[in-house]
Formats: C-alpha cells, sequence, structure tokens
C-alpha cells in the first residue's frame, strides 16, 4: 500500500514539474530576466501582464526580476545549468561575451521574416546592439557619456558654462579656476572629474579623435600605444595628481564619497558621466546643468538590451515578447516610470521639448555617442582590460608611458592567442 | 608467559545489524551532504583542472586539455604576484593576530571589575557581518580617515591606505585585527585551562610574571596555540572578501590575493578549468604548511597525559 502511494505521490510531483513548462492553457512559455528593483511601477511587469491577459495570444511570459548584485551569477546559473532563459537583459559590458559564447540568438532572421515590423528606434540605438555585422540585442535603456557640472560653481567663479565649442583646452582651463584652496592648502573643490573610470577616458580619447583599436577592432599595435594616445594620458593622468591637481584624486573622492556627491555638494565643477545621475541632481535641488563633451563631442553610449537566448525552444514565440519588451508601448511605460530615455526615435524627439533645457546635453550627445570598445570586437574586450591596468599604472608612475603602453599591446595579444 | 584473553566471537544477530543501520541512518544525511556538496564538487573540479571550460555553455563543451591548465598557470605572471601577495599577508598578520590574540585574552583572563563587559566589547566585531566591517573600514582608512587623523594628533601623515600600492595590503592586515575576537575566545578558554597550583608554586618560589608565562602559560596553552594556528594558516590563505570588497585587487594588484585572483578566472572570464588548477595548487599549499606546522608541533606543543592529537 506504502508503494502505491510513495508512486502516486511522485507522479504527481513529475506532472506538476511538466505543468509548470506549459501554461494551464496550453501557451507556449517565454521565460524573461533582468536586473533591477521588484516594483508596482515596473513597466516591464505591467507589459508582462497585458501581454498574459490578451487571450488572442498563444503565449505565457514568466517574467522574472532579479535584484543587480545576483543577477550575473543568476544568469551564469542558468546558461550553466544547459538551459537559460528565453529573454536575458544585458549591460553593454557583456554583449559580446555572451554572442562569443554563442548564447545569444541572432535576430536577422526573425526579423527578415516578419515583414509586418519595422524598427522604431533611433539608429543610433538600434545599432548598438549590432555586433559584428548582425543585430543581437534590442536596447531597452542608453545613457550617452556627456558633461554635467554645476552652474552655481561656474557663476561664483565668473566662468562662462560649458558650450558646444568648448575644446578640452577650454576646458582644462576652466577647471583650473575653478579649483579653489583652503588656507592650510588642502582642497575645498576642483574644478574637473579626470576619473579612471575606463568609459570616461575612452570617452575623452575619443573626442580628441583617438582610439585604442583600429576602424574594424582587429588591431591595438599602433592604436593603444600610439604618441597621441601616449601624449592625450600623460596629459589627462596629470589632471589629479600632485600638490595643483585641479581634479580629484582616487584619495579624494573616497574622503568626499564620488563624484556625484562632490558635485552636489558644490567640490565639483564638472564630470563626465551617464544620465544615471539626473535623479540624483534633482532631488538634491544642486543647480546643474549639461553639455557635449568637448572637441569633436564623440563619447561612449552606455546601455541595456535584451537579448534572445540561443537555446530557447521558440524563437518566433520569444520573438514576439521581444518586440513587446522593446516597443513603444513599454518604452512609454519605462520612461514614464523610470525617467529613462526612450529608445523610440519619435518619443525621443517628442521628449526633447519636455526634458528641460538643463538637460539638453544629454539629448544633443546622442548624435555622437559611439559603441564601447568591448562591444566592437573581441580584441575591443581585452583592449579595454589592458588599457584600464594601463591607465592604472600610470597613475601610481610604475615606468614610462610608452613602456607602459606597449606592456598593454603585448597584454592584449597575449590574451587573443590564449 | 603472557596470558592471553580468549577472543570471544560476538555473535552479530539480526539486532546488532539493525543497531547498525540505525546509526548509518542517522549520518546518512551528513554523508550525503558531505558527498553531494563537498566530495562530489571536489572530484570534479579535480577533473575539470584537466579540461578547458567556460562553465555558460553547459557540460556538453568540457574539453580535456590534460596539463595545460598547470603549465600555463606556472608561467603565468599575475599567478605568482597573487601568490607573494597572500604568502607576504600570511607571513605578517598569522604571527601578528596571534600575538595580540594571545595578549588581549591574557588581560582578559585577570579578575578585575567589568571583565565580561570588556570580553564582550572585543568580541562584538567578531560578529559584525564582514562586507559591513569592510565598508566602515574604507571610511577608517582613508586619506582624511579615523586613522589619519589620529595619526595627525600625533604629527603624522598618514597615507590613504587602501589607494597606495606600498600601504594598502597593510591597510587590510591593520583591518584583521579588528575581528581576532574568535581567536581571543579560544586563547580565554586555554587560558582558563592552565592549574591555578602551577602558578601558585611558582610564585613560592618567586617567578617573575614574565618567567609565569614562559614556564607555566605558554607550554599549558601550546595546544590551544597550535589549533589558532593551524585555523589562521587555512583562513589568511583562503582571505577573499575583505579584498574582494575593499580593494578588487588593487591598486596595482597589490592585494590580489590568491583567491581574488582564482574567483575572476572563474566567474570574471569563465575560464573554469584554470580556475579549479588554481583551487588544486592553493589546495596543496594550505596542505603542505599544515603538515609542516603538525609535524613541528611535537617540539613546542605540550601534551597532558599524552593526549597527542
Amino acid at each position: 500500500m506504502k508503494k502505491w502511494t510513495v508512486l502516486a505521490l511522485v507522479l504527481a510531483m513529475l506532472l506538476s514539474l511538466s505543468a509548470a513548462a506549459y501554461a494551464s492553457e496550453g501557451k507556449t512559455v517565454v521565460r524573461v530576466t533582468r536586473w533591477g528593483d521588484v516594483s508596482q511601477q515596473d513597466a516591464e511587469r505591467i507589459m508582462v501582464d497585458q501581454f498574459n491577459a490578451d487571450a488572442g495570444k498563444n503565449i505565457e511570459i514568466i517574467y522574472d526580476v532579479v535584484p543587480g548584485d545576483g543577477y550575473g551569477d543568476r544568469l551564469i546559473t542558468s546558461f550553466s545549468s544547459g538551459e537559460g532563459y528565453d529573454i536575458f537583459a544585458s549591460g553593454e559590458g557583456d554583449f559580446y561575451k555572451w554572442v562569443d559564447t554563442s548564447l545569444t540568438y541572432p535576430l536577422d532572421s526573425l526579423i527578415a521574416a516578419d515583414s509586418d515590423w519595422n524598427s522604431e528606434m533611433a539608429q543610433s540605438i538600434y545599432d548598438m546592439g549590432n555586433i559584428g555585422g548582425t543585430q543581437y540585442y534590442f536596447v531597452r535603456d542608453y545613457n550617452p557619456i556627456c558633461l554635467w557640472y554645476n552652474r552655481d560653481m561656474f557663476d561664483a567663479a565668473g566662468v562662462a558654462y560649458p558650450s558646444s565649442d568648448w575644446t578640452w583646452d577650454d576646458l582644462f582651463a576652466a577647471a583650473e579656476a575653478l579649483t579653489v584652496k583652503n588656507d592650510d592648502g588642502t582642497y575645498a573643490q576642483f574644478g574637473f572629474n579626470a576619473q579612471s573610470w575606463t568609459y570616461a577616458v575612452l570617452s575623452y580619447l575619443k573626442s580628441l579623435g583617438l582610439d585604442i583599436v583600429n576602424a574594424d577592432c582587429t588591431d591595438v599595435d599602433g592604436y593603444l600605444n600610439s604618441e597621441g594616445v601616449a601624449e592625450a594620458l600623460e596629459r589627462y593622468v596629470a589632471l589629479s595628481v600632485g600638490d595643483n591637481r585641479i581634479s580629484p584624486s582616487a584619495a579624494d573622492l573616497d574622503t568626499f564619497g564620488n563624484a556625484t556627491a562632490m558635485l552636489i555638494d558644490g567640490k565639483l565643477a564638472m564630470t563626465l558621466t551617464g544620465a544615471w545621475v539626473k535623479g540624483d541632481f534633482e532631488n538634491s535641488g544642486v543647480n546643474y546643468g549639461t553639455a557635449i563633451t568637448p572637441g569633436n563631442h564623440e563619447s561612449y553610449l552606455c546601455a541595456s538590451a535584451y537579448a534572445i537566448g540561443s537555446r530557447t525552444k521558440n524563437p518566433e514565440a520569444a520573438w514576439e515578447v521581444l518586440k513587446a519588451l522593446t516597443g513603444p508601448e513599454c518604452t512609454a511605460l519605462r520612461v514614464e516610470y523610470t525617467a529613462a530615455l526612450p529608445t523610440i526615435d519619435a518619443q525621443l524627439e517628442s521628449m526633447r521639448e519636455g526634458y528641460g533645457e538643463r538637460n539638453q546635453g544629454v539629448l544633443d550627445q546622442l548624435a555622437y555617442a559611439v559603441q564601447p570598445v568591448g562591444v566592437r570586437g573581441k580584441i575591443g574586450g581585452y583592449a579595454a582590460t589592458a588599457f584600464n591596468t594601463a591607465l592604472e599604472r600610470m597613475v601610481f608612475n610604475d615606468g614610462s608611458t610608452m613602456d607602459i603602453l606597449n606592456d598593454a599591446v603585448q597584454e592584449v595579444y597575449a590574451a587573443m592567442e590564449e | 608467559m603472557t596470558l592471553q584473553q580468549p577472543v570471544r566471537r560476538v555473535k552479530r544477530g539480526a539486532s546488532a545489524r539493525r543497531q547498525n543501520l540505525y546509526g548509518y541512518a542517522f549520518i546518512m544525511p551528513w554523508l550525503l551532504g558531505m558527498f553531494l556538496f563537498t566530495l562530489l564538487p571536489m572530484l570534479f573540479s579535480a577533473f575539470l583542472s584537466l579540461c578547458k571550460w567556460d562553465i555558460v555553455t553547459g557540460l556538453q563543451t568540457i574539453e580535456f586539455i590534460g596539463l595545460k591548465n598547470f603549465t600555463k598557470l606556472f608561467a603565468d605572471k599575475k599567478f605568482y604576484k597573487a601568490l607573494q601577495v597572500t604568502f607576504q599577508y600570511c607571513l605578517i598578520s598569522i604571527p601578528l593576530y596571534q600575538l595580540c590574540a594571545l595578549g588581549v585574552a591574557s588581560m582578559l583572563n585577570m579578575r578585575i571589575r567589568f571583565m565580561r563587559v570588556f570580553r564582550l566589547i572585543f568580541y562584538l566585531p567578531s560578529i559584525i557581518p564582514v562586507v559591513a566591517s569592510s565598508m566602515i573600514w574604507i571610511q577608517i582608512l582613508g586619506e582624511n580617515g579615523i586613522l589619519n587623523q589620529g595619526l595627525a594628533m600625533l604629527g603624522i601623515r598618514g597615507p590613504a591606505w587602501l589607494n597606495n600600492p606600498g600601504t594598502s595590503l597593510y591597510g587590510l592586515i591593520l583591518m584583521g585585527l579588528w575581528g581576532i575576537g574568535h581567536s581571543i575566545i579560544i586563547y580565554l578558554a586555554g587560558l582558563q585551562g592552565v592549574p591555578t597550583e602551577l602558578y601558585e608554586a611558582a610564585e613560592i618560589d618567586g617567578a617573575t610574571p614574565m618567567r609565569k608565562f614562559l614556564k607555566i602559560t605558554a607550554p599549558m596553552i601550546s595546544p590551544t596555540i597550535f589549533f589558532n594556528v593551524v585555523m589562521a594558516i587555512i583562513g589568511s590563505f583562503q582571505y577573499f572578501t575583505q579584498a574582494f570588497v575593499m580593494t578588487n585587487g588593487g591598486p596595482l594588484n597589490s592585494t590580489l590575493f590568491y583567491n581574488l585572483y582564482l574567483y575572476t578566472k572563474a566567474y570574471k572570464e569563465f575560464k573554469m578549468g584554470y580556475a579549479s588548477a588554481m583551487a588544486w595548487v592553493m589546495f596543496g599549499i594550505i596542505l603542505l604548511c599544515t603538515l609542516l606546522v603538525i609535524r613541528t608541533s611535537s617540539f613546542w606543543v605540550y601534551y597532558q597525559n599524552d593526549d597527542k592529537i
């Protein structure tokens, strides 16, 4: 008797497990994940609920929001289990990695098969998801790196606000005028944040017309270790070193908190960063402004995007969900709830007027946004890592600049060979 | 001539077998846990150390490459840097922490008022989560942190401890003193187990406090010291969280601890085979060091009644 009871229990468990794979109404299940906080005002959640309630659709979305800290581990675990999600979100830093490990489904065939669909995204944002000529990602949220500044500090120092015709020389001169020391020699405020964040430094180089890889992202020799890059970096690093620095050092940033806090507190006049700081600035009441980066204005575009997992058993169903997640309706909700910038071209244009005069720099910067080097190709990721090490060595004066950059090139080659 | 007791053969009946089964049933959860969550992963990692595998592509992509991971490892400059940092940390921190813990435990063993409160105060930092205490220590060790403010009162200009390749490791070592509460408790227990008659006899003979410590306390608590040293060796070689949270190996790899490098290889670069090879090299190092301490213990550890391990 006992045996039969146990057998019945096991069968019941198996049935309930298999039932989880398919919705009760026989719908195809599409599992979606992204990182973030569980909130009532979650654009994706609202879209998913509407989608699932639509009787006409034969698809059931299972939506899984994972807190940011554990998201990477969750994603790796799901992939290593041999399953993985049908649709997953990724930051641009990992775009190439997932493509390189064949975990993303190429979207080109799905796009070609869907004659009714046309991208409504701004072209530069749509292209962000194109890796090596194939579309793998659809961007859900993005931030161009531009110049953010504290207007009150400029006013107090009698310095003109940054403008679109500024060169880097203009910026450094303004930063010098905005840097103030106390009587005891300690710093009261700094003019510009010459930070070691790779994206900010590489944006600085891009705006000077320099890059650490060649145009098709296949080589670094002569780029990462070019004289132009060496000179520009020497100048940049010198800004945050020594007793006449005009930028906070890493130790200063630790002391004051971080660049965002410093700008809010009137201790930092300018910094290169993304629009994720906008909420903090607005909540704090700081009188801030934005401007496009000096020079040729090019800077990196940070983005998070959705991709279809290569192990999905239902790519067509996943495609339908992907379109909904990145389409105009969900994007409008995202803009409303999270103050994200819209990916949809028409929404972007209509937003321009209501976005506020002081935020226009963010929108203007979009026209000059470029893919980060790590997204452009395999060597790009290694180049960014080696560049980071080289920059750290330069800050700590660990050899001559050219030696350090040549070492970085060798590091990239060694990584590629491996 | 020796008399031998006749060996009585115990008849193993159904009752004895049932007793054995019950015994195994009781330890089965532990055995299963040990097998599934310790032994099996260890064996899998030993196998992986001979393979190339990037974890995210599934088990089917495991590729056997023999000893290549080990040959690459021994040619990897960062591996040696990580070893150097870890050994440097161990060589400084283990004696320092043990001496401090023993010193504090000796003071906490005195019979004075509010001693229980003092014991509580010294143990409290040990129950604070490592990540939380790391965040506190980032502030303490900052250029204008509490530590440097204290040094400034003495006319010393302290460095930005964690942002300087020359001081970052020492900053972490200094921070470790905050967490010696566990060792203090164990030393305290050892000290309280020393018979008071020995001290009374020594006092009658006119022994100084230092002589009493060296001739009575130290030998009597040597098994405790031995235990703490072995645990400290194992713990120090596995140092990870504080470096991960506070410095992430920087600046200039000055705090690139072995386990931090292993983690980077496994979960940032997805080189699970390489990371497994690293894990087994570290296993060998910890085993060697522990065996060395156990071997030498016969020269410096005193066991009453020959209750050696």
